[in-house]
């Protein structure tokens, strides 16, 4: 430790020859700083002063609790120009402030732990040369003892690497940019380093061409990636390019590469270059390429068709041939060769003409110049002479072949032999001619049956027959329609028909209407006004027919117009009269019903004052019996009768004219029912003659019961009056079913079915020739003495079996009885 | 027995025949008569406490016709009991059908003998005074001489 003491005798020899920073160290005044005088400096910090003052490496030194800054004078220029400098003897934080927030932390971790800390190129931005600098550190934080070899600073030793950061990063910028360019290149781009082609580079299209994944070439020999090469002489030609230094280039290269599982047939335009290193060594190589397979495939596909088309055009017996657009035959096909014995040399340009027959060269000369011109398709007929001499008729058409914008790229053409159809066609034309001759004598003889029928409906006076469109435009007039309507052809043709309608018809849209129904039922009748030229209306019949043509469509209508106001008018007037009858019916009806009310009441009436006069004459009869004298008792038994009589007669009168009452409803019933009712009311009387009614074949019947039983009423009490004196009364009563075709009589209806009531009796009969007088009012056939009554009841009877639109006849023998026929129609 | 018989006729013939009838009968009944409907009505209104044992009513009458006054008595509560047998001259059996249907007990058709309308009034009377007010049945309805 001699050094050392020697050292400190000579107090400030550690700071000789220690530069500039050694220099202000001596200079500076320390007696007032925490470190006091330089003379009683420590060992430990001279000791640390002194390495870092001799060292030509920055370096900076923080000593004591204040972190006293030093540093030499390799440090120094990092400080700038008119930054921190001079620091020295400065406390740490007063110097750094900006960045104590990070280098704070490093002292206090080095002093603690007395561990280095280092960063290499670490952003430390600070203030120097006036502003605030991004400066690149690379630097380490060491540990400083004193001389009890406790920690008591921190050294710190560094390089400003601000331009090696910038530099390193310029180079990154741009290989990163070359990389973009690489990749975003519209060629393939790849780059193989060393003598095994290892992929170091690939860009997307490359990797496209390849069919390969980044991560399955990069890094690796590019034909281990891609085995399929190796036995396709890509290996050779790499190995070339690398081991000569000559660039290879090719195009369309064939190459079948592994894609998608598959090996496909790629086509290339690449080139190998070699790729120097600073010595001018080779040390790797840049492919790039195109992919061209889809050309090469479609020029291939072109090529393969315009073979086929060759081989084709050879092999057909016609003649085949191209033009260019300048109409200069370029091509022609085997056949034209063995036809022509010609060459295609002397066939060429022009030279087809020589061809074609003499007669036919200007002809053919200007349509083919003509098509040239147009574009217009060439078809032509013209002979070609053959090898032998033979001219033979040929068909030629030529097209035109156009490209994507629609110019002509050339001319296809075609010839064919036609001889033999031309010597038939001019057969077959000679006997068109006649069988035309035939069609248009039979088309005349049509012709003139057309005109006929056409001049037979234009005739045709009481019929308007027209024919419509289907829109009901007139199209054809007859002389008819003229009459009837009143338009000259020339004035309606062309017009619709809906003109001859009222407006109200064609507003309500009848002619439409019309049609309609005509297309779909195929007809359509009508009855109705139609107006004529001048205004007047006519009651028309309408018969409109559609007509159709061959598939069914409607094509047209025929309408055929009848005029028939006349028949109109009288229908009218029939009508009319009708009504008017129909009108009288019902007053006449009217005036009968109140006659028969007048009748009843009146009736009803005369009874009073003939029963009073009865009622007089048998209290006169009963009280003055004993002083009437004999021929008075017998007038007044005379009196009596009479009065009697007329009230019967009055009693018949009021149930005649009550059978006029048909308010009574038809009831089915059956016959037996009436009978037994009325035998019932005469039970006394049928007693008394000791009669027998029969009545066992009766069925039902539609009828008025109560006037039925007034009709047997009568007819029983008839057979009781005219019996036999002698002989039980026997009345036998049935009733069947008859068609009315089966019965004589003019009254009877064929078609309807009759109810035939049979009423016959015993008794005395009568004359057959009063059969119909019986049935007449008052009309009696014995005298009152021998037979009473008044010869209303068979009229009554009549009437009632009027009243239910049936016949009643009579049918008699003097002393052989009477049979009534009663025949009712029977409504199914 | 005591009893009163009330008779509607306008008719003076018809009510002279009736009252010799009544006579001739020896019955011990006292006969009223009224000469229209107005008049019966208002007779039977003033007399409600000594009403007939029974009315014989014609139907022909002027001002009230015998139909209307048999529907009035009919639907009146004070005198709807008083049994009413109507002499007509009508043989109208629709007529018939309708007064039955209106509650009439008898309809007796005036009859042209004598001796015959004694037995009809006869045989009435002694109907209605038997069977008292118990209306008839339709075949009953109707009283032949």
């Amino acid at each position: 430790m001699k050094l050392n003491s020697a050292h400190k005798a000579n107090n400030l020899s550690f700071l000789e020859n220690s530069g500039q920073m050694g220099m202000l160290i001596r200079e500076m005044d320390w007696d007032n700083s925490s470190l006091g005088p330089i003379e009683n400096w420590p060992v430990s910090l001279r000791t640390t002063l002194a390495i870092i003052l001799h060292s030509s490496y920055p370096m900076f030194l923080f000593w004591g609790d204040e972190l006293i800054c030093f540093y030499n004078d390799a440090y120094r220029p990092s400080l700038g120009k008119e930054g921190k400098h001079p620091a020295i003897g400065k406390r740490g934080k007063e110097v750094w402030p900006e960045i104590w927030d990070f280098i704070g932390p490093l002292i206090k971790e080095v002093v603690t732990t007395a561990k280095p800390v280092s960063y290499s190129d670490q952003l430390v931005p600070f203030y120097r040369n006036g502003r605030m600098e991004d400066i690149y550190w690379t630097f380490c934080y060491s540990a400083a003892f004193d001389d009890n070899g406790n920690v008591n600073g921190v050294v710190v030793t560094c390089t400003e690497t601000t331009e090696t950061v910038i530099t390193k990063r310029e180079l990154q910028e741009s290989e990163r940019r070359l990389r973009t360019m690489i990749a975003q290149a519209p060629v393939s781009i790849a780059i193989f380093q060393g003598k095994d082609h290892v992929t170091e580079l690939a860009n997307s299209l490359a990797l496209q061409m390849w069919g390969r994944r980044e991560d399955e070439v990069l890094g690796q020999p590019i034909l281990e990636a891609m085995p399929e090469l190796k036995s396709q002489g890509i290996k050779e030609l790499l190995d070339d390019v690398y081991n000569t230094g000559k660039t290879f280039s090719t195009s369309e290269f064939p190459v079948q590469i592994m894609r998608k599982g598959n090996l496909n047939m790629a086509y290339l335009n690449f080139s190998f270059e070699p790729l120097l290193d600073l010595s001018g060594n080779i040390e790797g190589i840049m492919a790039l390429g195109i992919e061209v397979t889809d050309q090469v495939i479609s020029r291939k596909g072109i090529e393969e068709s315009e073979k086929k088309f060759r081989l084709l055009a050879d092999s057909l017996p016609q003649f085949v041939w191209t033009a260019n657009p300048e109409g200069n035959l370029n091509y022609f096909n085997q056949s034209v060769f063995e036809f022509s014995g010609l060459s295609q040399d002397q066939l060429i340009n022009k030279g087809w003409l020589q061809m074609v027959h003499p007669g036919d060269r200007k002809n053919n000369f200007r349509a083919w110049e003509d098509s040239i011109a147009t574009g217009k398709d060439f078809l032509l007929e013209h002979r070609f002479r053959r090898h032998d001499g033979e001219y033979r008729w040929q068909l030629s058409r030529a097209k035109p072949q156009y490209n994507d914008e629609g110019i002509i790229q050339m001319w296809v053409g075609s010839s064919t032999d036609i001889q033999e159809q031309k010597v038939f066609l001019d057969e077959l034309e000679k006997q068109v001619q006649e069988r035309t001759a035939e069609l248009l004598e039979l088309y005349e003889s049509l012709k003139k049956s057309e005109q006929r029928y056409h001049l037979m409906v234009e005739e045709v006076q009481d019929y308007a027959i027209l024919y419509l469109n289907p829109e009901g435009i007139v199209v054809n007039w007859n002389t008819g329609a003229e009459k009837i309507k009143g338009y000259r052809a020339d004035e309606i043709i062309g017009k619709n028909f809906s003109n001859f309608y009222t407006e109200d018809d064609r507003k309500s849209g009848l002619p439409k209407r019309l049609l309609g129904l005509a297309a779909k039922k195929g007809k359509a009748l009508q009855e109705g006004w139609r107006v004529r030229k001048d205004g007047t209306l006519f009651w028309a019949s309408v018969v409109i027919t559609a007509v159709h043509n061959e598939i069914n469509e409607v094509i047209g209508y025929s309408k055929v117009t009848h005029d028939l106001t006349v028949k109109k008018e009288s229908d009218d007037a029939l009508k009319e009269k009708q009504a008017e009858l129909e009108l009288k019916n019902i007053e006449l009806q009217k005036m009968n019903k109140e006659l028969q009310s007048f009748a009843y009441i009146s009736s009803h009436d005369l009874q009073e004052p003939l029963r009073k006069i009865q009622t007089f004459a048998s209290r006169i009869i009963e009280k003055d019996h004993d002083t009437l004298s004999e021929n008075g008792k017998y007038l007044f038994k005379r009196m009596q009768l009479s009065a009697e009589r007329m009230q019967s007669l009055i009693d018949d009168l009021l149930a005649y004219s009550r059978t006029h009452n048909l308010e009574g409803d038809f009831e089915r019933i059956n016959l037996n029912l009436i009978i037994e009712q009325v035998k019932q009311d005469l039970s006394e009387e049928l007693l008394q003659k000791n009669a027998i009614i029969q009545a066992d074949n009766t069925c039902m019947v539609n009828i008025i019961p109560f006037q039925f039983k007034q009709l047997f009423y009568n007819l029983i009490s008839n057979s009781l009056k005219f019996a036999k004196p002698d002989e039980p009364v026997h009345i036998t009563i049935k009733n069947e079913y008859v068609p009315g075709n089966l019965l004589e009589g003019e009254y009877f209806q064929e078609n309807t079915k009759y109810c035939h009531i049979t009423f016959s009796d015993n008794g005395i009969g009568f004359e057959q020739k009063y059969s119909e007088k019986i049935f007449e009012l008052f009309q009696r056939l014995y005298g009152k003495t021998e037979y009473p009554g008044t010869g209303i009841g068979l009229a009554i009877i009549k009437r009632i079996v009027e009243n239910h639109h049936g016949v009643i006849t009579a049918q008699g023998e003097l002393g052989k009885g009477a049979t009534f026929h009663i025949y009712l129609p029977v409504a199914d | 027995m005591d009893f009163q018989i009330l008779l509607a006729d306008d008719d003076e013939d018809d009510c002279m025949f009736f009252r010799e009838a009544l006579e001739e009968l020896s019955l011990c009944a006292t006969l009223k008569t009224v000469n229209n409907g107005v008049e019966l009505m208002n007779f039977l209104e003033n007399n409600l406490l000594n009403l007939p044992q029974m009315l014989f009513l014609d139907l022909n009458m002027p001002r009230k016709s015998g139909a209307e006054c048999l529907s009035e008595i009919k639907q009146n509560v004070k005198f709807k009991h008083l049994p009413v047998i109507i002499y007509s001259t009508s043989s109208n059996i629709d007529v018939m059908d309708q007064l039955y249907g209106e509650g009439a007990h008898y309809y007796i058709r005036k009859p042209a003998d004598f001796s015959n309308l004694k037995s009809v009034i006869r045989r009435t009377i002694d109907l209605i005074l038997q069977k008292d007010v118990l209306p008839s049945t339709r075949e009953e309805f109707v009283i032949q001489p």
